[in-house]
């Protein structure tokens, strides 16, 4: 114990991996000590039980060997005085005979009849007492063994317990040291690097489990920040995990905790391998907490987002603010996610981008009235190489504003059928390989040269309309579905999939004329969408059957999808070589 | 059949196959090897720390053993620091052999064991201030005088709440 009471030394340098080999060292023997200890305080134990037992036994033994002698003696007793009157009598009747007449029988004779019986009496009485005694002789020699024997178990026994004490001791003084040396040492830098971030994702993910169970929607996350601050190592190491990072967050106003909300979930379903700074740029936001409180907000907030090298930005604007944001201290984020709630200019949405002129990937995602007039993406963001519109309502917008050459991926979602002009003939994407669409809003490809599109992704949307399939056939042969190795239909409603199986005028069979034009189709994917039974199976049939003259299908994924039965899993794994599921 | 383990400093441990068949890399080696009285060596684990390992993989020897697939995002979500009654009992040990255990289940490749482990670190860390972090693992702060200036500004932004 008094190992314990010594002052842990305050550490100023880490100790050196032989230093803490060295400790690790004598904890392992000092522990082999402490197993030795613990074997041995068993083993004593043990004895020392079997000991105690062992006396008690033989304290019984004794104490009823001295009731039988109490009782003996209690018996010998009455048999000495009895003996002792029998002598007497005898004398008595020894004595000479008087004279006495010879009617009856002499005395003489009555006498030596009774001196006879006497002697018989006398005799028994002689051979009781000496069995008695020689009882008696052999209870005490025994008492006198056991106590004798008594005596020195007890004293093993105490002995044996004062070993057990020591050992006890020992064992105190043992683990003392064990955990003196224990508590000098961080043990936690022996962690690989790989354990380190398994340890702070849990960290993180706990975080964002309190926020969605709880609702803090006061938190702020700073569990990665924190983490950050430790020490030079565990900041390196958070900085190399970015994902660690995907809850960094500016806000201020509770009216906008929902869209916190929507961003944590966001978060935490997806899991996005970037961080996400979020902020809002509306008025009421800076009128709550003074321009001043809400831009140093800003600026510490992208001073510590700055820790990483990338991030989403997501920003959530009304257009009469729209000239803070130039002023902000962002300027390295590759991608930006523009939340837009009401419709703004062209100058104010350019001078929305400015401030970003690295970014790579642009989502904007506009809620009912955006009409954002041609902001000259590629003059603004020649850079770009994502571009995600999502467009909420009926928005028709000039596409040629945001054809930027250098696009790889390109998504137009749309919450409503609208039609979206065509650009000018002839504009060409020459690195686009990935292009989104909503039917039947697909005309505007009519007026693309795309060399180098390879999946094709089909947006559902809710209403069944008649035109869409149509559409849809003249876009699959419009944009060249021959060299297409993916089509991905994402979000499609239960009604509206039938689309694709619907027999159009003409006798033309919607998805068969798709099939038929996808030559190199390898790969069919399926997110989020609503099947009726067995719809999904002639689906793949189709793709199958009529693209196989080049290709071959020979993956499906279906991703979070309903209506898919276990027999249509089982009729599509005998059609393609792989199937991936994902509930 | 029984299975013979040698620890690093040269204990030897006899266990049943199903209990030793908790890890994975055990129970690679034996599917390698087959039928064999050949002891196994276990290089990187002392005997304290085996003894431990296995006291977990005998109380866990009918779990289902895990298939290696994540599990869904809300399975992960509810399982992100639930530890078991039993399991919280057992990895109440001191530092060393808390991190010996994880480093451990680690090599050995028990998934759920180096689960209860991480799980273990992440609630002692949960809530706690950098500093207090520091003082729990006794981990020396090495900051540049320029890293310290950069953390402290970034500690005013996220104590403003």
């Amino acid at each position: 114990m008094a190992a314990a009471s010594f002052p842990i030394p305050l550490l100023t340098d880490a100790l050196t991996a032989d230093q803490v080999a060295f400790i690790r060292k004598s904890i392992s023997s000092r522990r082999k000590e402490l197993f030795s200890i613990l074997k041995i305080l068993g083993d004593e134990e043990e004895q020392s039980q079997v000991l105690g037992g062992t006396i008690a036994q033989l304290q019984k033994a004794n104490q009823d060997a001295k009731t039988t002698l109490l009782s003996l003696e209690g018996v010998l007793n009455p048999m000495l005085k009895s003996k002792k009157d029998i002598e007497l009598l005898e004398s008595i009747t020894r004595a000479p005979p008087a004279q006495v007449p010879r009617v009856m029988a002499t005395p003489d004779e009555i006498l030596k009849l009774v001196d006879g019986q006497i002697a018989d009496t006398s005799k028994d009485l002689s051979h009781y007492i000496s069995g008695i005694k020689e009882r008696i002789s052999q209870l005490r020699l025994s008492i006198q063994k056991m106590e004798t024997e008594l005596y020195s178990k007890r004293l093993v026994h105490a002995a044996s317990s004062k070993h057990v004490e020591d050992a006890k001791k020992y064992q105190k003084m043992i683990e003392s040291s064990i955990t003196l040396l224990i508590s000098g040492v961080n043990w936690i830098q022996g962690m690989p690097v790989e354990l380190l971030v398994k340890i702070f994702r849990i960290c993180v993910d706990k975080e964002v489990e309190d926020y969605l169970d709880k609702q803090k929607a006061y938190m702020k996350p700073v569990t990665t920040l924190n983490l950050s601050r430790v020490c030079r190592l565990w900041r390196g190491t958070t900085l190399d995990e970015r994902d660690l990072w995907r809850f960094m967050a500016i806000y201020s106003q509770s009216a906008w905790s929902s869209r916190r909300l929507t961003m944590f979930k966001h978060a935490c379903t997806y899991k996005p391998p970037h961080p996400t700074l979020a902020f809002s740029l509306s008025l009421s936001n800076q009128r709550t907490y003074g321009y001043d409180g809400w831009s140093q907000n800003v600026t510490f907030g992208a001073d510590a987002i700055r820790l990483v090298e990338t991030y989403d930005l997501s920003i959530f604007a009304d257009v009469n603010d729209l000239s803070t944001l130039p002023t902000c201290p962002f300027t390295q984020p590759t991608s930006v996610v523009l939340h837009l709630f009401v419709s703004v200019s062209r100058r104010s949405f350019e001078g929305l981008l400015t401030p970003f002129p690295n970014i790579k990937k642009l989502t904007i995602l506009c809620k009912e009235n955006f009409d954002p007039l041609s902001p000259r993406l590629p003059e603004i963001q020649p850079q770009l190489t994502h571009l995600t519109l999502n467009l909420g309502g009926s928005i028709s917008i000039d596409l040629a504003g945001y054809l930027v050459p250098n696009l790889v991926e390109l998504h137009i979602i749309q919450g409503q059928p609208s039609i979206i002009p065509a650009p000018n003939p002839g504009l060409s994407l020459p690195k686009l390989k990935v292009l989104g669409v909503t039917p039947p809003n697909t005309g505007f490809a009519h007026s693309l040269t795309l060399p180098m599109l390879r999946k094709v992704v089909l947006y559902g949307i809710q209403d069944l309309n008649l035109s869409a399939p149509i559409t849809l056939v003249q876009f699959a042969s419009a944009i060249g579905l021959d060299k297409v190795h993916e089509l991905e239909l994402r979000n499609w409603p239960h009604p509206v999939i039938r689309w694709l199986g619907i027999r159009l005028p003409g006798n033309i069979h919607c998805i068969t004329e798709i099939a038929g034009q996808m030559r190199s189709i390898v790969k069919l994917k399926c997110v989020e969408s609503a099947f009726y039974s067995g719809s999904l199976v002639d689906l793949v049939e189709e793709l199958t059957l009529y693209a196989k003259t080049t290709a071959t299908l020979e993956t499906v994924i279906i991703d979070r999808c309903s209506g898919v039965t276990r027999a249509d899993c089982e009729a599509i794994g005998g059609l393609v070589k792989k199937m991936e599921i994902y509930a | 059949m029984p299975v013979l383990l040698v620890t690093s400093d040269n204990e030897q441990f006899r266990v049943e196959k199903v209990v030793a068949q908790r890890s994975v890399l055990i129970k690679n080696m034996l599917e390698d090897v087959g039928e064999s009285d050949q002891p196994i060596p276990l290089p990187n684990v002392t005997a304290p720390v085996l003894k431990k390992v296995l006291e977990y993989c005998d109380h866990h020897q009918t779990d289902p053993l895990p298939t290696g697939d994540e599990p869904s995002a809300d399975e992960s979500r509810k399982r992100t620091t639930d530890i078991s009654e039993w399991d919280q009992k057992f990895i109440t040990v001191d530092q060393e052999m808390l991190f010996e255990i994880i480093l451990a289940a680690n090599y050995l490749d028990i998934k759920p064991l180096l689960d209860v482990g991480c799980k273990t670190v992440a609630n002692m860390i949960k809530g706690k201030s950098p500093e207090e972090i520091r003082k729990l693992f006794n981990i020396v702060n090495d900051f540049t005088p320029e890293e310290e200036a950069q953390i402290k500004k970034e500690n005013e932004w996220a104590e403003d709440r």
